[in-house]
Formats: structure tokens, sequence, C-alpha cells
């Protein structure tokens, strides 16, 4: 980062440092508030609020998914945007419009769940937001897609922003390092850029999903004469919601590509290796949301094999390059082991964890067992919390001590990634365990067949405030050095 | 053959209302009927042959439709849809079709006419026949296909219907105005001994004059699998876009 | 059953704890990097992975849930998902032999149906309104099966129920307020 705030005459630098640390403050802000959400979830699962009316968990459900996703993507898009800086120039400009645009959806989002109680799932399939029976108003459901239509925009401008960026220095084929394919290594490109050009493409594709939906969706409730087929509605959700987790994950991975090198002291550099994994990454990354429809027998035979093919399939790059490479890079470095990089490769370690839980899951004969149980959410909040998230808040991390220039504890250190890692992985445990016993995931309360789902609940609260713990003070941390480093940039 | 339709459809509207004063507005239960062996009964093709129903029936799967040949209703653009629909399927497993006459007065020759009609004279798959009045009675209940003279209009109230047979038991009712391809293929991969593991559902159950049901799941699907390339076109087209406008030394 | 994926799983990260942490041991100087060393490990990493991938794909991908054979099941149940309740039924109703429809709903609503030990039930499975997840659970409380039920589509089930005693339906799609209340019973005798 210091390089790119070396050149002191140009306003630029410290104007992409200002525009991308207000993104991080607010993520810092609006990430303890939705996890709190999260954990009074779990405490609704475990039995201790009898009384409510169940709307309230489902509507707090609603947050915690949209607001979470929402989250980690923006986080990611202005992380990687400022590493991108490093090579390309980003419009700024876009940059605060996507802002804006997510504060809107946000403030929106907000009135939809908290006061509207609308309770649709973070990915709101269709027919349900129609469905209220009577829970929430018309005006919450209308709420709900002008968020994503607004946060949609902004955040398609803002990929297409990076990407015509990108495409300002880089021919396509540069950009997707198809040269190395070749056998060349000139021009030289860096893996962020490879990654980057791979996600943006891909974002882009997933938010013209989500715009197919949402004009599908208007035209029956504005047109009257049609109904819409909920197999190709569910098909376009899972494409969208599919493509955008995963992009986030991507982004995640980019940021260790770019930042683990300053750790270990060793550079890490395209190859055909690196190239090669990313453009097959490209090509499945728009199948594997199949293997979200196992279940509805109304889905062709073929498209379901093709599903289960593709995710075993993609999970062959991320094994034998980007995590293979992480740890041959760590293997062969003298490692400083600060909070950024023991975060970064935690998150790589969660990644492959979640990851296997996940292939395990693409598997059509085991998600006869698994779909929509508890085990659904244990692999996608271990590649989350215990993979993206840390890789980003490694990141953050970096970016935030080399600004503000303060020396990090290692007491603190030591007790954040204690506290993450046993808090992360035990509350992760109880998800795991209970979706093996078979607990139905979205559930606010466990009827006696499943009334095991209380006891995984009861004790995963232990591990979610030890977890919560370790996101304070990391917050802490960070925020601190966040805001230091915004007073220096403001000088 | 307007009017027939139209109180045909009236009827099933009515009768979905009041249920329990008229069983006939109600369709065939497949589900009921699940299982059931078919009479044996004897047949007059439209060729003069005297044969079994369990020649056709437990032979090869077999599907079968009721029609009259004096019907100005459904049975014609039924008849033609269910060729027409045939016709596109692939010839995979080697299916019987059958096409008997309720109606006492129909003939030989009046079957054969009807054959000539949807061009099915010389096809061997196609057997159009009638049957003794009490022969046709056993084979309607058992697949529970009705019909009612209605003395006013001088036709025949009936339910457009084929039902698929497997071992010379009933399997599966297709029931509706139109045999589309996607319904018919179902019935007929279904009889061939596949498994259909899902279906779209009809609309609502009524007697439509020719067109084929446009509203039919699949055929949604169809169109929807444009849709849902709609992104990967889009993001192609833009990207090619954005990377080719600039110029490169 | 669903211990055998979470042995493989437990299996499998317990390695990828090993590996990251042994690593992380070892990264205490700075060595120069054999890269044919590493790239050989890489390979066979490589392979090994392909080669577990591809059993467990050969292992799997044969035995789906949508079978390919057409046998006539011994029984039909209807079932039939609304905002928020089940109803299993031996017939749609009148109004359609595929399609149930409101107005039949209460006339028919049947949240049991009993079935025979032994026999092999098809579940016509959809939904009235959003979509439901039909479920079904043994009586010691595993998930046998399921699959979802979605407005405009009739999904077959088959299960075969060798065990007596009671089977518990829950709705596993997500679908409202009340969704963890929708719940049916198939008594098996």
């Amino acid at each position: 980062m210091a390089h790119v705030m070396a050149a002191a005459a140009d306003p630029y630098p410290a104007r992409l440092g200002r525009v991308t640390l207000t993104w991080v403050l607010v993520a810092l802000v609006l990430f303890p508030v939705l996890a709190v959400l999260g954990l009074v979830m779990r405490v609704v699962q475990a039995g201790y609020f009898p009384g409510l009316p169940p709307e309230w968990f489902y509507a707090v459900m609603t947050l915690h998914g949209l607001g979470m996703v929402g989250l980690w993507f923006a986080a990611g898009m202005a992380g990687i945007s400022l590493m991108l800086a490093r090579y390309v120039r980003p419009t700024l400009a876009v940059s605060w419009v996507a802002f804006g645009a997510t504060l809107t959806g946000v403030v929106l989002l907000l009135a939809a769940t908290l006061v509207g109680r609308l309770g649709v799932g973070w990915y709101f399939l269709y027919p349900l937001p129609f469905h209220s029976g009577g829970t929430w108003p018309a005006w919450a459901t209308g709420s709900l897609f002008a968020a994503l239509a607004i946060m949609g925009v902004g955040w398609t401008l803002w990929a297409g922003d990076l990407l015509w960026a990108i495409a300002r220095r880089y021919r396509l084929s540069e950009a997707l390092g198809w040269q190395y394919l070749a056998g060349r290594d000139t021009p030289e490109v860096p893996p962020i850029i490879v990654i980057a050009t791979v996600s943006f493409i891909g974002v882009i594709a997933g938010l013209v999903a989500a715009v197919v939906i949402l004009a599908l969706v208007a035209l029956e409730q504005l047109g009257g004469t049609f109904t819409n087929d909920a197999l190709l509605i569910k098909n376009l959700t899972f494409y969208f919601g599919h493509m955008l987790v995963n992009i986030t994950m991507y982004f995640g991975v980019a940021m260790v590509y770019e930042i683990m090198p300053v750790y270990t002291g060793k550079p890490w550099k395209t190859n055909r290796l690196v190239a090669a994994s990313w453009n097959l990454v490209l090509l499945l990354v728009m199948f594997a949301y199949l293997h979200h429809l196992y279940m509805d027998f109304a889905q062709p035979r073929w498209l379901q094999v093709a599903g289960q093919l593709s995710s075993y399939l993609i999970s062959v790059p991320a094994a034998v390059v980007t995590i293979f490479s992480t740890l041959a890079l760590v293997a062969g470095s003298k490692m400083r082991w600060q909070l950024p990089s023991i975060l970064l490769y935690l998150g790589v370690m969660g990644w492959a964890i979640g990851g296997v839980a996940a292939v395990i899951d693409s598997t059509v004969m085991v998600n006869t067992r698994f779909h929509n149980t508890l085990w659904v959410p244990a692999h996608f909040h271990t590649y989350y919390v215990m993979g993206v998230v840390l890789m980003i808040l490694g990141t953050v991390f970096h970016v935030a001590a080399d600004l503000s220039k303060l020396p990090e504890s290692r007491a603190l250190t030591r007790a954040i990634v204690t506290t993450v890692g046993v808090g992360g992985y035990g509350f992760l445990l109880m998800f795991y365990l209970a979706g093996v016993a078979g607990i139905p995931r979205r559930y606010a309360v466990y009827p006696d067949e499943v009334a095991r789902g209380i006891q995984y609940a009861n004790v995963s609260l232990f591990f979610i405030t030890v977890l919560l713990l370790g996101a304070l003070l990391y917050i802490w941390e960070a925020g601190r050095r966040c805001v230091r480093a915004f007073s220096f940039l403001s000088s | 053959m307007r009017a027939c339709v139209f109180f045909s459809l009236f009827l099933m509207l009515a009768g979905t209302a009041a249920a329990q004063t008229d069983s006939r507005a109600e369709p065939p239960d497949e589900t009921r009927l699940l299982n059931t062996p078919l009479p044996d009964i004897s047949l007059t093709t439209a060729d003069g042959d005297r044969i079994a129903l369990s020649t056709l029936s437990r032979t090869k799967p077999l599907v079968l439709g009721f029609v009259f040949t004096r019907c100005a209703g459904v049975c014609s653009p039924f008849l033609r849809s269910w060729r027409a629909a045939d016709s596109r399927l692939s010839q995979g497993s080697p299916l019987n079709r059958l096409v008997i006459s309720f109606d006492p007065r129909d003939s030989v020759e009046d079957m054969r006419t009807l054959a000539a009609h949807v061009v099915a004279s010389n096809d061997p798959n196609w057997t159009f026949a009638i049957a003794a009045p009490d022969d046709v009675n056993k084979l309607a209940e058992a697949t529970g296909f009705w019909y009612e003279w209605d003395e006013g209009r001088q036709q025949f109230d009936h339910p457009a219907m084929l039902a698929g047979i497997r071992n010379g038991r009933l399997v599966r009712l297709l029931v509706g105005g139109s045999a589309t391809p996607i319904r018919l293929g179902e019935l007929v991969r279904e009889l061939s001994g596949e498994f259909v593991p899902s279906y779209p559902l009809p609309g609502r159950v009524r007697f439509r004059c020719v067109q084929f049901d446009a509203a039919t799941g699949r055929v949604t699907l169809d169109w929807g699998f444009a849709l849902l390339l709609v992104p990967v076109a889009a993001t192609t087209v833009t990207t090619l876009l954005m990377f080719g406008a600039f110029k490169r030394t | 059953m669903a211990t055998a994926p979470f042995a493989v799983f437990v299996a499998a990260t317990l390695i990828i704890l090993a590996v990251f942490v042994a690593v992380a041991r070892s990264s205490r100087d700075s060595r120069a990097v054999d890269y044919t060393r590493v790239n050989r490990l890489r390979l066979q990493f490589f392979v090994a992975l392909s080669v577990v991938l591809l059993l467990f794909l050969l292992l799997t991908i044969r035995r789906l849930p949508y079978p390919v054979e057409a046998h006539t099941p011994d029984r039909v149940v209807n079932a039939v998902g609304k905002q928020y309740a089940w109803s299993l039924t031996d017939s749609p109703g009148p109004g359609g032999v595929e399609t149930p429809t409101l107005a039949t709903w209460d006339r028919d609503f049947s949240p049991t149906v009993n079935v025979a030990a032994g026999t092999t039930v098809e579940f016509r499975v959809t939904t009235l309104d959003v979509n439901h997840g039909f479920s079904l659970y043994a009586p010691d409380g595993h998930l046998v099966t399921q699959t979802q039920a979605m407005p405009g589509y009739m999904n077959r089930l088959r299960v075969t129920f060798d065990q007596s005693g009671t089977y518990t339906v829950l709705c596993l799609e997500f679908c409202g307020m009340s969704h963890h209340r929708m719940r049916a019973v198939v008594e098996v005798r």
C-alpha cells in the first residue's frame, strides 16, 4: 500500500485510500451487528425465547443472510479495488456510487426486515416474496426488490468499471493469462489481474441473472396474465447466489496471492498452472450452481449429473494450485507470522475444509440426506467465516497496520487468533453434527422429531460468544488503525 | 362443435363446485385405478380382423384412446393431436396404439374412414377397432373412462383421455384437451420402462379446441433455457466489447 | 447413511489440519526452494486427488434418487404442501387427476396416511403455493429421503417402508413463518 501512497503529488492514491477506508470502516461496523443477529438466531433455536413470534426469527434470518452476503461481497470488491490500483486505475467516483447504492440498499433491507418483518430467506426464492401469508406487508416485498435492484446496479457498475480499468491496460488474452498457457511468460501479468478478470466476468454474469429474475417477476406482478416457471426462476436465483458467494471467495483468494508474498518474502507469480486453474474456474463456475437443485426432480437428469461433475472438478484447481501453492510458499520461507499472515493462512485452511464439505454435499446421493439440513450452513459458514472473512480481515489489518504505522501486539494477536479459531470451529462443529443428525436448517423452533437441534444450538452459543469476543478484539485493533490511517490521508 | 366444447367446459366448471351431485364432472382418477387389469375383450379391427385385446396389451406397452366417429366435439382434435404428438416422438421402444369406439353405431367402415382421416391406415402400430357394447363398458370401467348420451344434443359426453397400459394393467392416465408431445412423451417413456421423476402439472383440466397447451411446464423450460443462457451471453458480449474498445499497438 | 460422508469429512479435515500445522511449523527459515521437488509433489497430490474424486464419482453417480426404471409402485400417495401444512391423500380429489386445488384442500385434507409395512409407496409431491420440501423422517429420527415440492410441478418419490412405525413428514424448504410447524405422519404397520 505504501508504494501506492508514495506519489504525494498525485491526489489519486489518497482518494483511493479514503474511499477504501470508508468501505472498511462501514464493514467493521456492520460485521458485528450482523454477527449478533446470527447469535440471536442460535439463541432462539436453543429455546430461550419461547414466546417470540417466529416471523421475527425469519426476518432476522433474512437480514443476517442478505447482510452478510452483501457485506463480504462489497468488502471484497473494495479490497480488490485497492490491490488492483497497483496495476490499473479504477474510477473512484464509481466506487462512491456503489457505496451510496449499497447504503441505500442496507437501509431498505433494514426497513423491510426489522420494520416490515419480511422473512424470505437470503435468496428470496420465488414465489415466496409474494406469499407472505399476512406476515409482512406488500411494501416490504417492494423494498426488498428495490434494494436488490439498487445495489445490483451499483455493483454492476463497480465491477464493470474495474474490468474496464483492466481492459485499458491489458488485452483480454493477457488478462486471462493465455500467454502462460502458450508457454510464454511475457507480458508478465500478476495473479491478481487474472483472478480479478475471472471474478468480474463472473460477477457481471451473476448480476445479469438477478436482472433477469427481477424482470420476470416484474412482468408477472405488473402484467398479470402469466405465471413464471418456478424451476426457471430457481435456476436463475441459484446461478446468481452461487456466483456472488463464489466470487467473494475468489476476491479473498486474490488478496492471499497479493499479500502473502509480503510475509513469506517470496513472490507469487503467474505461471502456466495458475493461468490454467483460473481459466478452468471461469468455465466451471458457470455450471457448479446446479448442485443446489438436486432435490428438484423436475430438473433434467443430465443437468444434475453436470452439477456433480463440475462441482467435483472445480475443487481440483483450488486444491492443487492455490492451496498447495500457499503451503509450498509458506514451507519454503522464513514466515513473518503476524496477524495478517496468520489470518490469511487460516483463511486458506478454512476454505479447504469448507470446500471438502461442499464437495461431499454436491454428491447427489449424499445430498438426499444433507440437503437443507444444517450441513448446508455448516459448510458455507466454514468457507465464509473461517475462509474468506479471515482472508479479508487479514488484508484489512495488513493495509491498516501499514498505513497507521501502529505496531502489533503479540498478546492481542494470540488472543484474537485463539478465540476466533476455537470459537469459529466450535460453532461450526455444532452445525456439522446437527447436519449429520438430519436437523433441518432455517427452523425457528425445533419440533420433537428433531429436538436434538436445541442441544446443538445451546452448545454453539458458548462458541459463538468466544468467536464474537475475538471478532470484537480484532475490530477494535483494526478499527483504530483504520481511523488513524484515515486521519493521515485526510491531512 | 364449439357448443359441445363450451358445454363440456361448463359441465367441468359446474362440476368442481357441485361434485357431490355430478360425479361425471370429475375426470378419471389414475391413482384409484392403478394396476387395474384390463379385461381381455374381443376387438374387430378396421381391417375386419377379430383379435383379442391381450394381443395388443400384453405384448407391448399400449396407449389406448376412446372415441366415437360422429363426435362433433373433442374426439377429432384430440385424436389428431395424439397422432401428431406420437409421430413427433422419436421411435424408441416399440409401442401399440389402440383407438376404440364406444359408440354402438360405429362400424368397421367408420373406423377405416377415421383411420384415413388421421393418416394412420397403413401404420401397423395403430389399431382402430370396435367391440361389443358390454365389452366396451368393461374396458371403460377398468380405465376410468365414462360416456353419457345427451339426447338434446344427440352427442355423447365424455372426457378426453389416453390410458397407458403395461403388461395388461393400467399404469397411467393422460387426461386433458390435447396430447402434447411432452405429456405424451412422458406417458410413453413410462410405459417403455423409463421412470419419469417429475412432470409439469397441466393447467386446470378442461377441453380445448385445437391449440396445443402453451402453458405446459416443459415448454416454458425450453424458452426459459434460452433465458438461462442470457447471463453468460450478455457477459461475454460485454467483456469482448470492453476489451475490444482499446486499440493496441 | 449420513455417517459415512461425515467420516470422510472428518478424515479430510484432520489431514488438512495436520498439513497446515506441519507446514506452519516448518516455516522457520528461508530455504532455496527445489521447484522440481515441489512440482513432483504437486503432481502426486493432483493424481491422488483426481483418483479419490473419480472413485467417489463412480461409486455415487449411479445411485441417483431419480430411478431409471419404472416399476409400478404398490401405492400412490399424493402429498400436497401449502402454507403451512401437508396433506397426504390417496387421491387429489375432484378437480384433476394430477392437480389438487385450493377448493379441494379443505375437503380432502389429511395430515396422516396409513401404509402397510413392506409396501413401495410413490409420493406424488406438489404444492399449492410456494416451494416446500417434502422430507421423511424415520421413527428413530434419521432423515430417510426427500424431494422438493415446487409449484407447477409434480415430483415422484419412491420409498419402500421396510420398518414399521411412525414416520414424520417435515418441510425442508423455507416457506414462511410457520415453516417449522408443517408436519404430517405416515403410519407404517
